[in-house]
C-alpha cells in the first residue's frame, strides 16, 4: 500500500510519502503533528488536496485521476482513541450495526466469533456506559474486525486507558494482528506503544516525515534531530565536528570521540547508556552530581560537567537499587560515552 | 366566558406549526453541519429570532400580499393567506423556527465526530446514520427545542396580528384576544385568557421536563433502543 498526500492545514501543510507492507506500521509524532489527518485521508473521511493513496493496485484516491472512493467502499476499520462506540446501542447492537447486509444468522455467527475474540462474551446486552475502558476498546475493536476489513487504521487507540489495561489490550491486539491478513497502521505519540506493536516506524513532524525505517534503528540511530526528540532522547547537543571521528560538544566543553561519519551537527546520547564511574580512557567527561531525580523504578541522575560553561546537565538514568543519594550531591564522577552508542544528526 | 374558539385556534396554529418546525429545523441543522455556506445559512436562518415580530410580519406581508412574489403567484389560483388561518401558521413558524433549528444543531454539534465518522467507515448511508444515531443521541435537545418551538408559537403576537389579523374564530388565537379584550376594557375577559395561556406554557413546560428526565434516565440506565 503506497501513501503519497499534500493536504493544506491551518497550521502547517501535510506533505507526506509512505509504504505500508505487510507488517503492522507505526505513525510516531507529537501530538498535533498530523498524523490522524493521515489516517482520516487513508479511510477518506477527508480529502487530501494532491497525491495518490493506492493498496494492491487499487486506488482509494488519486488527485489526476479524479478518483475518491467512499470511505465505506475502501474496507478499512477505523478504531479510536475515544472508543466512539454508539453511547445508545448495546455491545450486539453496536456490531451489528455495520452488519446489516449479511442475514441475521450469519450476523450472529460474526458477532459471536468477534466477541470471543476479545473475551467478551455475555457481554451483548451491555451498554457501553456499563462497560470499562478496557472492555469498550475491545468492543470497538470486535466491532472493526466484524466488518472484515483488509485495512485497520488505529488512532492513538490506548491513550485513554490506564496503564493495567493499555498492556492486556496491547496484547489481545498483537495476537489479533498475527492473524490479520491486511494492512495495519497505529497513529501514537507514545513510543513504547509504537515499539512493541509495530516492526516500521515513520516519525511524523508538521506533516512531514522526519525519518522512517526499521524500529530498532529508529530508537538506537534516530537519524534526525527530531525522531531524537520523539523517541525521548534525554541528552542532545550541538557540536562542533573536529574531524570525521571527533566532535566538540559546545554546551558541555568536552571533546568526544564519535563513529567515522561527516557533517554532524548534533549528537545524542540516550539517559541509560552513559557508564558512571567507569575507568575507560577514552570519552571521559568528569562531572558533579547536581540532583537526584527518582521515579518508581529508575533514578535520573543530573550530572554538571565540571569544564562545563552552561547550565546544560547531563542526564543518566540507573535502576533504582544502584544507590546514589542525596549525600552524594556534589561528588565528583566519571561518566563514560561508549563511542557505539553515541549517534550523530547532521539535522 | 363566550366563545372558547381562542383557545382551539392557538392550540391548533402552534401544534401544526411546531410540527412542521420541527421536521424542518432537524433537517436544517442536519444538512447544514455538511455546508460550505454555515456561517451565512445560521445568520440567516437565526434572524427571526433576533428581529422584532412586526419587522417579520412586515416582510411576510410584502411576499405573501397579493402583490408579493408568493402572494402573486398564489391569486392567480384565487387563494389568498393573508388575514387567513394558515397566516397564522406561517407566522408561529417563522418565529419559532430559529428555536428549533438553534438547539437541534447545537445537540447535533455535541456529538463526537468519532462515533459519526466510525458509522462512516462502517458502510451505512448519511441517511441512516441521522436517524440510526444523530437523531437519538441528538433527541434531549430537539425534545427542548419543540418545547421552546411550542411555546414561541403559542404566544406569538406581532407577526399574527400583521398578517393574520384579528378575525374571531378565524385568525383569533389566544395573545391577540387578550390584546383586544384589555384594550376594549374587558379585564376579567383578558384576565381568563391570561390564565388559560399560563396554564398551557407550564404544562408544557412540565411534560418537556418529565419527558427530557425520562430520556436522561433510560440513556443512564439502557432503555432506549
Amino acid at each position: 500500500m503506497k501513501i503519497d498526500i499534500k493536504k493544506i492545514l491551518n497550521e502547517f501543510d501535510l506533505n507526506i510519502k509512505f509504504e505500508v507492507k505487510d507488517k503492522p506500521i507505526a505513525l510516531l509524532g507529537a501530538s498535533g503533528s498530523g498524523k490522524s489527518m493521515i489516517l482520516k485521508c487513508i479511510s477518506g473521511l477527508e480529502k487530501p488536496d494532491m497525491g495518490y493513496i493506492e493498496k494492491d493496485g487499487l486506488m482509494f484516491f488519486n488527485s489526476s485521476q479524479n478518483i475518491n472512493m467512499k470511505p465505506k467502499d475502501r474496507k478499512i476499520a477505523f478504531i479510536f482513541q475515544n472508543y466512539a462506540l454508539f453511547p445508545h446501542m448495546t455491545v450486539y447492537e453496536n456490531i451489528a450495526f455495520g452488519l446489516f447486509n449479511k442475514k441475521k444468522d450469519e450476523r450472529e455467527y460474526i458477532i459471536k466469533e468477534k466477541l470471543e475474540k476479545v473475551h467478551l462474551i455475555g457481554f451483548e446486552k451491555k451498554y457501553p456506559f456499563e462497560l470499562s475502558g478496557g472492555q469498550q476498546q475491545r468492543v470497538a475493536i470486535a466491532r472493526a474486525l466484524a466488518l472484515e476489513p483488509e485495512i485497520l487504521l488505529f488512532d492513538e487507540p490506548f491513550s485513554a486507558l490506564d496503564n493495567y489495561t493499555k498492556e492486556s489490550v496491547i496484547e489481545e491486539i498483537k495476537e489479533i494482528l498475527e492473524n490479520f491478513n491486511g494492512k495495519s497502521i497505529f497513529v501514537t505519540h507514545n513510543m513504547d506503544e509504537a515499539y512493541e506493536l509495530c516492526e516500521d516506524i515513520v516519525v511524523i513532524n508538521k506533516g512531514i516525515k522526519e525519518s522512517e525505517g526499521d524500529k530498532n534503528i529508529i530508537f538506537q540511530n534516530p537519524p534526525t534531530l527530531e525522531t531524537a526528540k520523539i523517541t525521548a532522547c534525554k541528552n542532545i547537543e550541538e557540536v562542533k565536528q573536529i574531524n570525521e571521528d571527533t566532535v566538540y560538544v559546545k554546551k558541555w566543553n568536552v571533546i568526544l570521540n564519535i563513529r567515522k561519519s561527516n557533517d554532524i551537527k548534533y549528537i545524542g546520547i540516550r539517559a541509560h547508556n552513559i557508564v558512571i564511574d567507569s575507568d575507560k580512557k577514552e570519552n571521559i567527561i568528569i562531572c558533579t552530581l547536581e540532583y537526584i531525580n527518582e521515579k518508581p523504578f529508575e533514578k535520573t541522575l543530573y550530572f554538571n560537567p565540571i569544564k562545563s560553561r552552561s547550565k546544560e546537565l547531563i542526564k543518566c538514568t540507573v535502576e533504582k537499587n544502584r544507590i546514589f543519594q542525596e549525600s552524594d550531591i556534589n561528588k565528583i564522577y566519571n561518566l563514560y560515552f561508549p563511542k557505539s552508542k553515541i549517534f550523530t544528526m547532521s539535522n | 366566558m363566550e366563545s372558547w374558539s381562542p383557545l382551539f385556534i392557538s392550540v391548533k396554529t402552534a401544534s401544526l406549526s411546531t410540527l412542521i418546525t420541527f421536521f424542518l429545523g432537524i433537517i436544517v441543522a442536519w444538512r447544514m453541519g455538511k455546508s460550505k455556506y454555515k456561517a451565512m445559512l445560521d445568520t440567516i436562518f437565526t434572524l427571526p429570532m433576533i428581529l422584532p415580530p412586526t419587522v417579520l410580519g412586515f416582510f411576510l406581508l410584502l411576499i405573501l400580499g397579493r402583490r408579493g412574489i408568493i402572494g402573486s403567484i398564489l391569486n392567480k389560483f384565487d387563494l389568498n393567506i393573508i388575514f387567513s388561518w394558515s397566516a397564522t401558521v406561517i407566522a408561529s413558524i417563522v418565529v419559532s423556527f430559529p428555536l428549533m433549528y438553534k438547539t437541534a444543531r447545537g445537540a447535533m454539534e455535541q456529538i463526537d465526530i468519532n462515533i459519526i465518522n466510525a458509522a462512516r467507515t462502517m458502510g451505512v448511508s448519511e441517511l441512516k446514520i441521522f436517524y440510526k444515531i444523530i437523531l437519538p443521541l441528538a433527541w434531549p435537545g430537539i425534545l427542548a427545542g419543540i418545547g421552546l418551538s411550542f411555546a414561541r408559537a403559542l404566544g406569538e403576537f406581532g407577526a399574527t396580528l400583521m398578517i393574520a389579523g384579528n378575525i374571531p374564530g378565524k385568525t383569533q388565537t389566544i395573545p391577540i384576544a387578550i390584546y383586544f379584550a384589555a384594550e376594549g376594557g374587558d379585564m376579567d375577559l383578558a384576565m381568563k385568557w391570561v390564565f388559560v395561556v399560563f396554564i398551557i406554557s407550564l404544562s408544557t413546560m412540565f411534560i418537556m421536563n418529565y419527558l427530557s428526565s425520562y430520556k436522561k434516565k433510560s440513556t443512564l440506565h439502557g432503555g432506549i433502543q
